[in-house]
């Protein structure tokens, strides 16, 4: 993370970067102008990752680790991306923060001066301007940080490198970010060793947030963390987005976490969006039988509601991205599957209530979500 | 009637690593056991020394690490007189025969416990007839009944696979067959789920709670996860820099949490639609001290909420009944013992 120019080496050398490969869209001259109130619209986004091997590395193996996705970002919002390790979530953010770059499909931006730009076909010369308002919070602490550079360093190297600030400037905005993610001032001498796992999560995400971004995608940022950690840094990303006007892409397979901070969610398979809506909908009432396999999956935190044992569980694994079965992905998994889910890949489509979801039966199916019973006997204890 | 005693029994277990930077007490005085054929979930966050635990319990503490004070007491039958492991010599012939054989135990990372250059039944085949007077064939064919019984598809085939031909789930059920191919008393499984899938983690709980009630196994699991504690637990310990702050039945410790540590581990899990109706998670302030820098008294007393000056900092509190199997270690809890 240090050192940008290793990121770039590093998904240049795994990615498809031959210039006549990339799909030459229709209307690709003049792309409709985005719609009010949307901060970024990925549209039919696809990142394939190409292997070459045998005999003069011509047999190719083609991972479609995103294979034609498409989903608004709205202007404050958190939207949580979901899903089993595998089905393309990773590959999602960094598409969007350009360390991947798509190999086909748009990411239109609306810039903070106001004008429409599509980061997936932007020449590298231009991407900076927009690295400084899209940002990236990462999983692990540990291996994100310089451990030979000071916290101070740490917070500092973007604002440098941005020419952002300097001399006294610079100072006082490295103890300004370190407030405002609750570490002392004080500290800022010491090296990241010193540092516990959520103090360092601290770190990591006022250097994320040192350029001012508009957009953070943070992928499992809570994950490697305790939970009472967990609980003071979820309550800190909620804080900072409501003092900054912050929009977050949350990437988490922590669904008990994505429903707790995300207003939206999209629920991914296989590199491909299967169900879309707002939290309360994905979660009491899934449309569609992956997300309430996953839901069902979720221990709940209460031992008079066993879940897991009296359930039986979604069997098998996910499928190989290079080599996922025709028709819906999900069909060798699926309780529910007919024939023409065995050849017929269901499109993402928008229901009669606004919901998004790619079922062929989402409107015969009537699947559980999770209820909040839980949480109402809970009510009662603290009450 | 006098209950049973329990297959395992540990009391004051005491484990320490003399480093260079001085003295880690990672396991200092902790006391519980577990019941015949029950599952009993030891929680905490990382650095209670909920791993060390059970790693104690089989005398494989990394060096320079070892138990040092306490007792162990294991029963495999009522007949017998219980043996106290934390006596045993960790490299002698007698732990050796339990180890592996009586106790055996699953990590958190298949690959630590598995050889990437052996094939899985190979390492199984070499369990068995370690701890047993099979010969090779009738090991191989034991060997093939295990991995059938921890639901790996074509048994017979993946036999002679690596590892690294099967996925994260196919290690840890290879993994839980090796170690359940001797047929233990106890299964000590060390956060066996934490690096899987949640679907995945599922299918390994469900595995295991049926391999439990066919083989009459007892289980120790070691977790972080609150959910997964509620879901498998009869009885739950809770630690915290190494001591046992408090135990009891599942059903107990998430409906009346008694020390302010469970109560506080318990708030800080986000419930279903608890955000929409505008309650913030709680939070514990700070986050686990370093091994080096333990508080002095209660150990939780600088992040703890009840916490009285002059009485939590300075003397540790005592380890109060609060009923059947049911223990807390607080000052509060000792105070209503006395008054009522």
């Amino acid at each position: 993370m240090t050192s940008r120019s290793t990121v770039m080496a590093g998904s240049e050398s795994t990615q498809n970067r031959s210039p006549g490969r990339r799909a030459t869209r229709p209307g690709a001259a003049g792309p409709a102008p985005m719609a009010d109130g949307n901060l970024l619209e990925v549209r039919n986004l696809t990142m394939h990752f190409t292997q070459r091997s045998g005999w003069f590395r011509r047999t190719r193996r083609v991972t479609r680790a995103v294979d034609g996705i498409s989903f608004d970002v709205r202007t404050g919002e958190t939207l949580g991306l979901v899903g089993e390790s595998g089905c393309g979530k990773t590959s999602t953010g960094r598409s969007i923060i350009r360390t991947y770059t798509p190999t086909g499909g748009q990411l239109r931006y609306r810039a903070a001066d106001g004008t429409e730009v599509d980061l997936a076909t932007m020449p590298s010369s231009k991407l900076p301007e927009y690295r400084r308002q899209i940002r990236m919070i990462f999983q692990d602490p540990f291996s994100a940080l310089n451990p030979r550079m000071t916290a101070r360093d740490v917070i500092a190297e973007p604002l440098k490198v941005n020419k952002v600030a300097g001399g006294r400037e610079l100072d006082d905005r490295v103890v300004e970010l370190l407030r405002q993610v609750g570490l002392r001032p004080e500290y800022r001498d010491r090296f990241p060793h010193a540092f516990s796992g959520g103090e360092r999560q601290r770190l990591v995400i006022a250097r994320a947030l040192s350029l001012n971004p508009r957009l953070v995608v943070a992928d499992e940022a809570v994950s490697a963390l305790d939970v009472s950690v967990r609980a003071q840094i979820l309550e800190l990303l909620v804080d900072l987005q409501r003092q900054q006007g912050l929009t977050y892409v949350f990437i988490s397979h922590d669904l008990s976490v994505v429903e707790y901070l995300c207003d939206r969610v999209a629920v991914m398979y296989v590199g491909k969006v299967v169900e879309l809506g707002s939290t309360e909908e994905i979660f009491a009432r899934p449309r569609h039988p992956y997300t309430q396999a996953l839901l069902a999956a979720v221990p709940q935190p209460d031992p008079t509601r066993r879940n897991i044992l009296t359930q039986p569980p979604l069997e098998g694994e996910v499928a190989d991205p290079a080599d996922p079965p025709p028709g819906c992905h999900f069909h060798p998994r699926c309780p529910f599957a007919q024939e023409i889910c065995r050849t017929d890949a269901p499109p993402l489509r928008t229901t009669s209530d606004g919901h998004q979801v790619a079922c062929h039966f989402a409107e015969q199916l009537t699947l559980d979500g999770l209820t909040g019973a839980t949480a109402g006997r809970d009510d009662e204890q603290q009450a | 009637m006098e209950p049973a005693p329990p297959i395992l029994h540990v009391e004051n277990l005491r484990t320490q690593f003399p480093t260079e930077t001085g003295l880690v007490k990672a396991v200092d005085g902790a006391s519980f056991s577990v019941s015949r054929g029950k599952t009993v979930c030891v929680v905490g966050e990382s650095g209670c020394g909920k791993s060390v635990t059970g790693r104690s319990i089989l005398q494989i503490v990394d060096r320079p690490g070892q138990v040092v004070g306490g007792r162990i007491l294991w029963r495999p039958n009522d007949a017998h007189e219980p043996t106290d492991l934390a006596a045993l010599d960790p490299r002698g012939d007698e732990i050796r025969r339990i180890r592996g054989n009586e106790i055996a135990m699953v990590f958190q990372e298949p690959m630590t416990s598995l050889s990437p250059v052996h094939t899985i039944g190979s390492q199984i085949v070499e369990a068995i007839r370690l701890h047993t007077d099979l010969d090779a064939d009738a090991a191989r064919a034991r060997t093939i009944e295990v991995l059938e019984h921890v639901g790996l598809p074509r048994p017979a085939d993946r036999f002679g696979a690596y590892t690294f031909q099967l996925s994260g789930g196919m290690r840890q059920r290879a993994m839980i067959a090796m170690a359940l191919a001797c047929d233990p008393r106890l299964l000590i499984a060390d956060e066996p789920t934490t690096a899987l899938d949640v679907t995945t983690q599922a299918q390994i709980l469900r595995l295991l709670a049926r391999l439990q009630a066919e083989m009459e196994m007892s289980v120790l699991f070691v977790t972080h996860d609150m959910g997964v504690v509620a879901q498998i637990a009869d009885e739950v310990v809770v630690m915290y820099l190494g001591t046992v702050v408090e135990t009891g039945p599942t059903e107990q410790i998430f409906a009346e949490p008694r020390h302010p540590y469970t109560r506080a581990l318990l708030d800080a899990i986000p419930r279903v639609g608890q955000r929409r109706r505008g309650r913030r998670l709680a939070t514990i302030r700070g986050s686990v001290p370093g091994p080096h820098s333990r508080p002095t008294g209660c150990p939780f007393h600088p992040r703890c909420d009840y916490a009285r000056p002059g009485t939590c900092d300075t003397r540790e509190p005592a380890t109060v009944a609060l009923g059947a199997r049911r223990h807390v270690r607080c000052v509060l809890a000792e105070e209503e013992v006395a008054v009522g």
